[in-house]
């Protein structure tokens, strides 16, 4: 049997992937955490953990619960902020030798549009992923008072609500950093709405060139000892296998009526669990919490995509990529 | 930019040599890992991957209880490996109390476990002139004592192995059949105090307040507050509430004090900051700044701590 010539290839706007296995903002630190353990030109983009304008120290311990097939996280975005950024953790990056993605986050558009301006001076950064969806920053953090919850009344000086929760405001948002940077844009969204295809369609509008489906679930856990939440923040975000089919469906609802590139995400352990993302139509994947778990991850589910195509004489990740959909038609 | 040559942690599959219970709920683990235990350092961890079916998700962290050499068959000779050659093996003192350690407990030997390690930053051993006649009291509670025997084979076999009189262990534990290691720090040339919550051995109450009271039985060494004020360090590994009395301890009396933490982690190397904790921010008095557990730690320097 002839040995045929297949591609990992795949584009994200206009950034070229050798193989679809990225690593997942917050999971991989700014690469130079796992550099000792991973051989890091095997992955196809790394995507660095979420930086914003300003240092953050984060959320108040505990940060990290174990759930059944997952984990709960309500890091808060604990970054060294943009400066830190470019001087101590962008020198690294950029020597690795594959894609740059760089997770920009913020309050207000205006942040988001600073860091975007900033970066694109910067040389070595192939695209940004705009984090409008981290459950773990804007949510109120203070239970509502006892009295209001009783007439069943609203909470007063409740934060913002996610930028991704709405679609007015992911469009204006993706709009504006557009027009302060010619990187490619992926617009990270968040499962926590009741129309996730809608807000795609407004960062379509708005100038993304990508789409990452799925943040975080937001959820909860209590220590029923104490009766106190298990973390600080009260809320975190849920990741890890137990979220594979909500996410999977996302992608697969976004595929069908959203033509720019998904990196579909959200509880990927292994390459069966890519490719189930790819044949629902996303043209790369990001591995997450599975880098956790075994840092190789990323590496090993490449090489099993790798194994797939050629086993089942797929010449490239294009020729399966959508599959699913076109069964159905 | 971070050295990328000098590989500092390693993921490897280690076969398990021996995995025994050694009292009730508690085993000792004994693995075939060479390279980690060639560079392990006492207050160390590993990072061990104890299921394959995700229950439970997260890998589980281990303190190094200590390195050993044994014997290696190489063709059909058996040969000893002597005390000066490298370290082959790893031994962990572990706890039942979940689901990692319930599966852990159940594993045979001959069968691998994916490890992650030597991770974290361990004891810093004082071996300036200062402290080679100081005492050294390493505090443990309950399986707290784990990485205590490592710390004090490296602490007898340093400079200081001339004063090993002079390392004094303080075991606390709920009961008698809860005390672990003792023989292994009377081996080692340590004299062991004994506190026992039901008073079943040793002082009754808690290891913190025999540290308090001054009921060492350190020979050289007057019973009086003036004990406190000499060179001194303290090595204590447990639960926090005990580290914290032993950090209020020993800033009353001024004695160097490191403890070694235990915070839930994910990714365990340093990238996630999930295993955070409050310290002091000493460019900025009014604030604190958050360490990595994993990274920074376990070891840290209990002063530092916002407890």
């Amino acid at each position: 049997m002839a040995e045929i010539k297949l591609s990992l290839e795949t584009e994200i706007g206009r950034i070229k992937l050798k193989n679809p296995v990225m690593v997942a903002s917050g999971t991989f630190g700014y690469g130079e955490e796992f550099a000792e353990l991973v051989d890091l030109k095997k992955l196809g983009a790394i995507v660095t953990k979420t930086i914003t304008l300003k240092p953050r120290e984060g959320n108040p311990p505990p940060r990290i619960v174990e759930t059944p097939c997952g984990m709960l996280n309500a890091i808060g975005l604990e970054n060294p902020g943009l400066e830190d950024f470019i001087k101590e953790k962008l020198s690294f990056l950029k020597k690795i030798g594959v894609p740059i993605i760089v997770s920009i986050g913020g309050d207000e558009i205006k942040e988001f549009v600073e860091l975007a301006r900033r970066l694109d001076k910067e040389k070595g950064i192939s695209g940004l992923e705009l984090n409008i969806s981290c459950p773990n920053v804007s949510a109120d953090r203070k239970p509502p008072p006892k009295a209001s919850l009783a007439k069943g009344g609203k909470t007063e000086n409740r934060k913002p609500q996610l930028i991704a929760k709405d679609e007015d405001a992911t469009y204006e948002l993706v709009k504006a950093v557009r027009q302060a940077t010619n990187l490619s844009l992926i617009t990270k969204l968040s499962p926590n709405v009741a129309d996730i295809v809608a807000i795609g369609k407004a960062a379509v509008e708005g100038g993304s060139d990508a789409l990452s489906l799925i943040n975080t679930f937001s959820g909860m856990a209590i220590d029923i000892e104490t009766r106190k939440p298990r973390l600080g923040n009260i809320i975190g975000g849920l990741s890890g296998p137990a979220i594979k089919p909500l996410a999977l469906k996302a992608v697969w609802e976004t595929a069908q009526q959203i033509d720019i590139p998904i990196i579909g995400m959200g509880g990927i352990m292994n390459w069966q669990d890519a490719l189930e993302f790819i044949i629902a139509g996303a043209s790369a994947v990001a591995i997450g919490t599975a880098n956790f778990i075994n840092p190789h991850s990323a590496v090993e589910i490449a090489q099993g995509i790798e194994d797939y195509l050629r086993k089942n004489r797929i010449k490239s990740i294009q020729e399966l990529w959508r599959t699913v959909l076109r069964n159905f038609s | 930019m971070p050295e990328m040559t000098t590989q500092k942690m390693l993921q490897i599959q280690a076969k398990i040599v021996s995995n025994t219970q050694v009292a009730e709920n508690y085993f000792k683990m004994c693995l075939d890992a060479p390279l980690v235990a060639q560079k392990a350092e006492p207050g160390q961890f590993i990072y061990i991957k104890t299921s394959n079916n995700y229950k439970p998700l997260l890998r589980r962290a281990f303190s190094i209880h200590s390195i050993g050499y044994r014997l290696l068959v190489i063709g059909y000779r058996q040969k000893r490996q002597s005390q000066s050659q490298k370290p082959n093996t790893l031994e962990l003192l572990y706890k039942v109390r979940g689901i990692g350690t319930e599966i852990l407990a159940e594993k045979k030997a001959g069968e691998e476990l994916d490890i992650i390690g030597p991770l974290g930053k361990g004891f810093n051993i004082i071996s300036n002139i200062k402290y080679q006649k100081s005492k050294i009291i390493l505090i443990g509670g309950g399986i707290g004592i784990a990485p205590l025997v490592f710390l004090s084979e490296k602490l007898t076999k340093s400079k200081i192995k001339n004063q090993k009189s002079k390392i004094t262990v303080l075991l606390g534990a709920e009961t008698k059949e809860k005390i672990l290691c003792k023989n292994d720090f009377e081996k080692l040339g340590c004299e062991v105090k004994i506190a026992t919550e039901d008073g079943s051995q040793g002082f009754k109450g808690k290891v913190t307040e025999l540290l308090a009271k001054g009921l060492l039985a350190i020979s050289h060494l007057p019973a009086s507050p003036a004990w406190l004020g000499g060179p001194f360090a303290i090595y204590a590994c447990g639960p926090t509430p005990m580290l914290k009395e032993i950090a209020q301890i020993s800033q009353r009396n001024k004695i160097p004090c490191q403890v070694s933490l235990e915070e839930k982690m994910a990714c365990g190397i340093g990238a996630c900051r999930g295993c955070v904790i409050k310290v002091k921010n000493y460019k900025d008095e009014e604030n604190f700044i958050y360490k990595r557990v994993c990274k920074d730690g376990p070891v840290f320097d209990a002063q530092e701590i916002i407890w």
